[in-house]
């Protein structure tokens, strides 16, 4: 249903300004987010019949109030960063099925100036024996669950800083042709970089997403359009042992693993057949570990592809033209899927990737769920 | 190094662990083993991954091992852990290698810390009224 045949299609996307400080409730941002994207649609608010919200943040029955919506089909993904895409799955699914017309995904977030992130309620799994596990060691964060993957992968296949610190660089330089990018005008250097400060080793400052507050919304429905971009596959796994990372076997493995392998069957198509890749990228060699798992390099040769600009716009593989979670926004992975609709649409000016129609995007979150999709433009 | 009487307790009484924590008062590592096909699991499960049989023993392990990965925490994020840096390793038994411990390792420099180094485990007690036992890994001294 949701494969090759797939008739879903993204009809229209919007955001609000990411910035580091926004003084308005989380609750504005969204509205603002939802209204724009029906705007870009072409319908009336009023037409969005399901909603997918993002879960611990702003809720569905807020936008329904607000918006005086009459939802047939209401659903929430728990998988962290990875619901995003796996929300284009779940609408695809609605849609296609007559549950509902339009269906709403959106995010309302107060990421930098709401709860310190140690001190706001954990959607992980695992709680019980995080607490006796973890907590009890001084492990509670991202960047240290993170870490100790990045710190298996440099043992087993190497990885020098350089490479990390140009998945930062080339986040930095396309946000930097990205107005509305929380860090654009920023400018990042390697020797910028090399320095930041200690997180999580070997994750300093600048491998680490940002904290973003603002919202955006992404409306889909089987309506077919010129400008109407379509979810051509996508699908979704989980790691083994999905709840639990220190006694993973293989301990890099993830759920994009198979979700990527999955779409690829489907459609009948490889990683050469991408104009760009937007991956979901909480920390940088989080890039690096997709890239290998969705099968753009082989185990321990992302390296070389990052190298001499290979993801930076003009590229192999233009990697987040919009920035990426490091550079543009934290906005769960939803900004990544409105930047592949926009490149799609070719309204990307400065950072448009050239001729691009067709466009991978990845999903990640809760340490193993793993969501993979590709989006296709006009003509495919 | 480590606030050890600020680090909050768990519930210990909690049936999944509470084996645990009674093994590490008495300075004993106990992990869970199936009592049907014997694979022993970590963390502690309720049924078994291999079979699914809900029969549990909990077993004594030594506790050496090897670094498997690690991270270096460079900022505090945790109650107890107010100083950095600090080692968070997850530790490989030597008698089982497929089961990981998650734990602090001490008495070697963060900048020295390597994967692969051989470690052994130490009973601390920690908790703001000494309830609770945790492991700390320390390489293990030569002719050890």
């Amino acid at each position: 249903m949701v494969g090759r045949k797939n008739e879903a299609r993204i009809i229209g996307v919007g955001n609000t300004e990411y910035r580091k400080k926004i003084d308005r409730p989380a609750e504005v941002l969204a509205i603002e987010a939802v209204l724009a994207a029906a705007a870009d649609a072409g319908i009336d608010a009023r037409q969005i019949d399901g909603i997918i919200p993002y879960p611990g943040h702003v809720g569905d029955d807020v936008i329904q109030a607000e918006l005086s919506l009459n939802p047939r089909f209401r659903a929430t993904i728990d998988m962290g960063g990875c619901g995003a895409v796996s929300a284009l799955r779940l609408a695809s699914m609605a849609v296609v099925s007559g549950a509902a017309d339009h269906v709403l995904l959106f995010r309302g977030l107060r990421g930098s100036s709401g709860t310190r992130k140690a001190d706001r309620p954990s959607f992980l799994p695992g709680q019980p024996f995080r607490r006796h596990l973890e907590h009890v060691y001084g492990m509670n964060t991202p960047a240290q669950r993170y870490a100790v993957l990045c710190q298996r992968y440099k043992h087993e296949y190497g990885l020098d800083r350089r490479t990390l610190g140009e998945i930062a660089l080339a986040a930095r330089a396309h946000a930097n042709l990205n107005p509305n990018a929380q860090m654009h005008g920023r400018e990042l250097t390697m020797d910028d970089y090399l320095a930041g400060r200690m997180i999580a080793d070997p994750y300093t400052l600048f491998d680490c997403c940002l904290e973003t507050d603002g919202a955006s919304a992404v409306i889909v429905s089987t309506r077919n359009e010129a400008r109407d971009i379509r979810i051509l596959s996508v699908a979704e796994a989980q790691g083994v042992s999905p709840d639990d990372t220190s006694n993973r076997d293989p301990f890099l493995d993830i759920g994009l693993t198979q979700s990527a392998d999955r779409v690829w069957n489907d459609l009948g198509m490889g990683p050469g057949d991408m104009d760009a890749a937007m991956i979901y990228d909480c920390f940088t060699f989080e890039v690096l570990h997709q890239i290998e798992e969705a099968g753009f390099a082989a185990h321990g040769e992302a390296a070389a592809l990052i190298a001499d600009g290979g993801i930076r716009l003009g590229g192999k593989l233009p990697i987040n033209t919009h920035g990426g979670m490091l550079s543009e926004a934290h906005q769960a992975g939803l900004n990544h899927v409105i930047e592949s609709v926009r490149q799609l649409r070719g309204e990307c000016g400065g950072r448009q990737v050239e001729n691009a129609r067709l466009i991978a995007v990845t999903g990640w979150g809760q340490l193993g769920d793993g969501s993979f999709a590709v989006l296709g433009g006009k003509n495919v | 190094m480590f606030d050890l009487d600020q680090i909050p307790v768990p519930d210990l009484s909690d049936p999944n662990f509470a084996p645990f924590w009674e093994g590490t008062h008495n300075h004993q590592l106990k992990i869970q083993k199936c009592g049907t096909c014997e694979t022993h699991r970590w963390p502690p499960r309720i049924n078994c991954q291999t079979c699914r049989s809900s029969d549990v023993e909990w077993v004594v392990v030594e506790p050496r091992g090897t670094l498997f990965t690690y991270t270096i925490v460079g900022r505090p994020t945790a109650k107890g852990f107010s100083s950095t840096p600090y080692t968070v390793g997850f530790i490989a038994l030597d008698a089982v290698p497929n089961v990981r411990i998650i734990g602090n390792v001490v008495d070697v420099d963060p900048s020295a810390v390597t994967i692969g180094m051989s470690l052994t485990g130490r009973f601390v007690v920690a908790g703001p009224n000494e309830e609770m036992t945790l492991i700390h890994w320390a390489p293990t001294s030569v002719g050890a």
